[in-house]
């Protein structure tokens, strides 16, 4: 959409994310197609055009009538109705639409595919060049969509054609050549392909071709092995030789939980689905023939209802579909972006399995629950932008079996995958809420994926946890914050750096945020209150002691006696009142140069920390009023930083944790805010995280998680800010694009003029002006375009820096934990725990070890969820930080090692 | 990505502002562009905070501007969150509209743009027009419509004067009667 919007602020609030100038919005290009669609009211006699009609229809078509079931019958009748509308747009000159919107349809609503193919069986047999141009067509559309990495229509379609077998239009050898083709071009690029390294830079995209291929074969039903086996047998040899000289077969770096915990080992061994995946199904296609005899009873099937009628239209051949050896990927990328680059235009599956196979399964053969499966993915690729409608199609899944259990362990699979999830994680927790509503069962479901996770939750990635327990608390309060708290009353006598404990407590953290601390209390049992967190207010800056309360502020240094607070909260409050009467950043600047206070407080970075402070408490009340705040006095702020230098900096992220120690998400807020604002840069934030107590320690729940927190908010703005301006740099360059055309329109004007004499001088000079003009406009949008690209380096350059700087400390961290003479995990623990040959107790053993291996996790974690951005500085990382003498343990190397290369 | 969604509901959004000064082409396009969102049937107990943990879930939020009552600068059931990118305004109306927050569903929309004075009720009241006409007890947006309140208002009134009536000191009988 290219929306440039976000630079047209008003307030001087410029410079959040992105240092780029404003410019923008006169040059975006046509716009889409408004108003074509009137809503005005007196458009609705109108009749509707033809292409809505046909679509509405098509769209519907096999879907339950209001107050009735779908049955199979009814469907062939439903059917049966819609050939025979459409054999008459046909025949009255649509048929170009009529064929686009069954491609449509057929490919987007995934579980109807076999209905839409009957349906173009059944004109095949009236009028079979149609259907031979939809053909043409769809051929068209799978290279297209090969050649944009679109990773949806090619495996649509090759279903579609597939299911076209059964209903007469295609002969099965040639869709089962088709097939092969592509599972050459995979296997051609497998065996030139090179190490399992190198194989990162292609085995996605083949791995997708083979799957596309073998996922198609179920549709075409028994026809495909019937008429054809010695093509399927070709087919068939050619899948295992790819399946042989590929390189991976699985992938660690994508597992969610990086261990087995107990006796439940399968949610430990299922890696999100990446090179695993196409094992599954190459399995379930084998036990398909040999089993069940090319029969899934989750796909529908039409086409014998209708076989006299079928079978008298003539069959086609598939225009022979070929892919491309290579994905589609920038060239000029190097070998590890171009891997990460493959990798997310062809990402993981996205399974994770944590129920009881007969729940999700029920005992059927493994093609059933892949095909139910493909049915949810799709449903949510195609209606994620209409939630209810979304909800209401998972509900309702044309399956044989309950579904309830199996949608619940994908949801919450799609949502815990790792690197990512395929959309925000808040996209699962609303149509979760809505599937709730719909389908009576399903919360049992949901909540046992909550049991597994949580009885895991020492291994789960940290980054994962924290997403559960968001989604939980969301979750809730979209329910009257019913829970059964009491499953978890374990927790309530563990250590404070036992995981689950951690994990109660950053969801009853969460619910705080979403509601009220009061409120939550009232819910949640009163065993639980002990671990409820206090609640979020502002450490205030206490003001005179009552004696002098009657004193107005602004003279209050009169009567020190009875005054026991320190000198900066002294200053902190006067500042305050000052702030409150309105004095602007140079009255302040002008007070802190009188008074002295830098000799007071102890150098500029004390004044720093007691302004702040004062800001943040004068902002307290709200977002607006924090931001209010920092803006009106940024001035005095950047005049002080640019004393103290990048300590200030660090300084002023620990003054805002320290005035909302009780309030992370303020803290956070604030946090960014500065960050946004450009006070504080991005390391010298990761620099006061890997400082923090949060990071160091695990005993205190609201500061480790406020630690991460900030972590990722800063690390995201960094990569917000580089994708700002590549959005930048490409903007321009179209701006530039527009007004060289313009210039040169206007040059040929004149130029056309120069041989005529017959215009008027004041016409020639006008033309000459606007020649001028254009030309001026042309040298600004060079500059325009020099400027952003020169912002982008910087910004990609800053971004390599704090990922860097990331991955330094983390080293740092965990290096200083394996040093011989200091087990425990931060050196002021040590010098308080005095004596070292005292019993080393249980519990701080426990604590050391619970808080090395969440640190280890979070790495792993950090590493695999940048992974795109981190393919850029993977040399660095390996040689610069990793490769020194003093390193890792290996099994942590190991695990970075494959995340690095995921 | 979605060819059938799109073809299927062209329409940005079904409410117009009246004071938007342009044609309804030019509003459509201004909302297409928009990064600005209307978030209605909140709470009048709802606080930025809480809108901010919300729809931060969809991105990077830039500013929360609360509607207020105009008259006495409280806030009414509204807001409008700006976000820095058009996708994450579209990912907040798609995912949050119809869900709840602070236990009501709440309504997210595309805006055409925060001015200063559109943060003010517009109803003549103060509020928000949808809170005069109101008849049904919303605890959360002040109880009954205002109209409503009026007239319960009045009638209460009227029932102090007839319980006064009755007493021959001509006193209230007690404060129940009257609160």
């Amino acid at each position: 959409m290219g929306d440039r919007s976000r630079y047209n602020n008003q307030n001087g609030d410029r410079n959040r994310r992105s240092s780029y100038p404003q410019y923008g919005r006169q040059h975006q290009g046509e716009r889409p197609q408004s108003g074509q669609q009137k809503r005005k009211r007196e458009d609705i006699d109108e009749p509707r055009d033809d292409a809505s009609r046909l679509l509405a229809s098509v769209f519907r078509l096999g879907d339950a009538k209001p107050g009735q079931d779908a049955t199979a019958k009814a469907i062939q009748e439903d059917i049966d109705d819609q050939y025979r509308l459409l054999r008459r747009d046909v025949q009255h000159g649509r048929a170009e639409l009529v064929r686009e919107t069954i491609l449509d349809c057929a490919l987007e609503l995934s579980p109807k595919t076999p209905i839409y193919a009957t349906l173009v069986g059944l004109l095949n047999a009236d009028d079979s060049s149609f259907v031979e141009k939809m053909l043409e067509q769809a051929a068209r559309r799978f290279d297209q969509a090969l050649a944009s990495a679109d990773r949806n229509s090619p495996r649509l379609l090759l279903r579609f054609f597939a299911a076209l077998v059964p209903a007469n239009v295609l002969h099965p050898s040639s869709v089962l050549n088709s097939l092969c083709n592509i599972v050459d071009a995979a296997l051609e690029a497998a065996k030139a392909g090179g190490t399992a390294d190198q194989g990162r830079r292609w085995q996605p995209y083949t791995d997708f071709l083979v799957y596309s291929a073998l996922m198609a074969l179920p549709w075409g039903g028994p026809d495909l092995a019937q008429s054809a086996p010695a093509e399927l047998d070709r087919l068939f040899s050619k899948v295992e030789e790819y399946m042989s000289v590929r390189p991976r077969s699985q992938q660690s770096a994508l597992r969610p939980f990086m261990a087995a915990e107990g006796e439940g080992g399968v949610p430990a061994q299922s890696d999100s689905g990446g090179a695993s995946f196409l094992g599954q199904v190459w399995e379930a296609v084998q036990e398909l023939k040999a089993e069940a005899a090319w029969k899934v009873e989750s796909i529908m099937e039409f086409a014998t209802a209708f076989e006299a009628q079928l079978a008298t239209g003539q069959s086609h051949d598939l225009p022979a579909l070929q892919a491309p050896k290579q994905p589609p990927i920038d060239s000029s990328l190097s070998a590890s972006e171009a891997a990460a680059a493959v990798l997310e235009a062809f990402p993981p599956r996205r399974i994770i399995r944590l129920l009881p196979p007969e729940h999700t399964s029920h005992g059927k053969p493994q093609m059933e629950r892949l095909v139910a499966e493909e049915y949810i993915l799709d449903t949510m690729t195609f209606f994620e932008g209409d939630r209810v409608q979304c909800a209401q199609r998972l509900a309702r899944l044309p399956l044989p079996n309950k579904h309830e259990a199996l949608l619940a362990e994908m949801l919450f699979a799609q949502m815990l995958c790792v690197p990512q999830p395929p959309l925000k994680p808040l996209a699962y927790s609303t149509l979760m809420v809505d599937v709730c509503k719909l389908m009576q069962t399903f919360p049992r479901g949901m909540s046992a994926c909550v049991r597994e996770s949580f009885a895991r939750m020492d291994v789960m990635d940290p980054l994962l946890r924290s997403r559960l327990s968001r989604w939980l608390a969301y979750h809730l309060s979209n329910f009257d914050f019913m829970w059964p708290w009491d499953k978890w009353k374990h927790v309530l006598t563990a250590p404070a750096h036992d995981s689950q404990r951690r994990f109660v407590i950053e969801t009853l953290s969460n619910l705080i945020r979403l509601s009220y601390w009061s409120r939550i209390k009232s819910v949640v049992p009163a065993t639980f209150h002990d671990l409820l967190p206090p609640a979020p207010e502002v450490q205030p800056i206490p003001g005179l002691p009552e004696t002098a309360a009657a004193a107005d502020g602004s003279d209050a240094a009169a009567d020190g006696a009875a005054d026991e607070r320190d000198a900066p909260t002294k200053r902190a409050f006067e500042m305050l009142t000052m702030v409150k009467h309105k004095v602007m950043s140079e009255g302040i600047l002008a007070w802190v140069a009188e008074q002295n206070l830098e000799a007071e407080l102890g150098g500029s970075q004390g004044v720093l920390r007691m302004v702040l402070r004062a800001l943040l408490v004068a902002g307290a009340k709200s977002f607006t009023h924090m931001i209010t705040a920092l803006e009106r006095y940024c001035h005095v702020l950047q005049t002080l930083l640019a004393q103290t230098g990048p300590q200030g900096e660090v300084a002023m992220v620990a003054v805002a944790a320290e005035v909302w120690k009780t309030a992370p998400q303020k803290a956070a807020q604030a946090i960014d805010r500065l960050m946004a604002l450009r006070l504080v840069s991005g390391p010298a934030i990761v620099n006061w995280v890997f400082d923090s107590h949060g990071v160091r320690q695990l005993d205190d729940e609201l500061a480790t998680g406020l630690a991460w927190e900030v972590f990722y908010n800063a690390v995201d703005k960094m990569l917000a800010r580089a994708q700002d301006a590549e959005e930048d740099v490409e903007a321009a360059q179209q701006h530039l694009q527009a007004a060289e055309a313009h210039a040169r329109e206007a040059a040929d004007l004149v130029a056309s003029m120069g041989d005529s004499e017959a215009v008027s001088a004041e016409y020639a000079e006008g033309i000459a002006q606007n020649e001028a003009a254009a030309s001026a406009a042309v040298t600004e949008a060079q500059q325009q375009v020099e400027q952003s690209q020169q912002d982008k380096v910087e910004a990609l350059q800053q971004q390599r820096e704090v990922l860097l700087l990331a991955f330094t400390r983390f080293k740092e961290l965990l290096l200083k934990a394996e040093e011989p003479d200091n087990e425990h995990g931060a050196s002021e623990d040590v010098t308080m725990n005095g004596t070292s040959d005292g019993p080393a107790d249980h519990g701080e053993k426990g604590a050391n070890e619970a808080w090395h291996s969440f640190t280890e996790l979070s790495l792993i974690a950090f590493t695999r969820h940048y992974y795109k951005a981190v393919a850029s500085i993977v040399e660095q990382v390996e040689q610069d930080i990793f490769g020194k003498e003093a390193s890792l343990k290996e099994s942590t190397m190991k695990a970075l090692n494959e995340c690095l290369h995921i | 990505m979605a060819r059938l969604l799109k073809k299927l509901n062209p329409a940005i959004s079904q409410y117009r502002d009246r004071r938007f000064n342009g044609t309804q082409e030019e509003f459509d396009d201004c909302l297409r562009k928009s990064t600005t969102l209307y978030v209605g049937n909140l709470s009048f107990y709802t606080t930025e905070e809480q809108i901010f943990e919300v729809f931060s879930r969809a991105g990077d939020v830039k500013r929360i501007i609360m509607g207020l009552d105009k008259h006495q600068m409280t806030p009414c059931g509204f807001a409008f969150v700006v976000y820095y990118t058009r996708q994450d305004a579209e990912d907040a109306v798609k995912y949050i509209s119809g869900t709840i927050m602070d236990d009501r569903p709440v309504r997210v929309d595309f805006d055409w743009g925060f001015k200063d004075g559109r943060q003010y009720g517009r109803g003549r009241s103060g509020g928000q027009v949808r809170d005069e006409y109101r008849t049904d007890w919303d605890a959360g947006r002040g109880g009954y419509g205002n109209i409503v309140k009026q007239e319960l208002a009045i009638r209460q009134e009227r029932m102090g004067m007839y319980a006064e009536g009755q007493q021959e000191d001509g006193q209230p009988e007690n404060a129940a009667v009257t609160s």
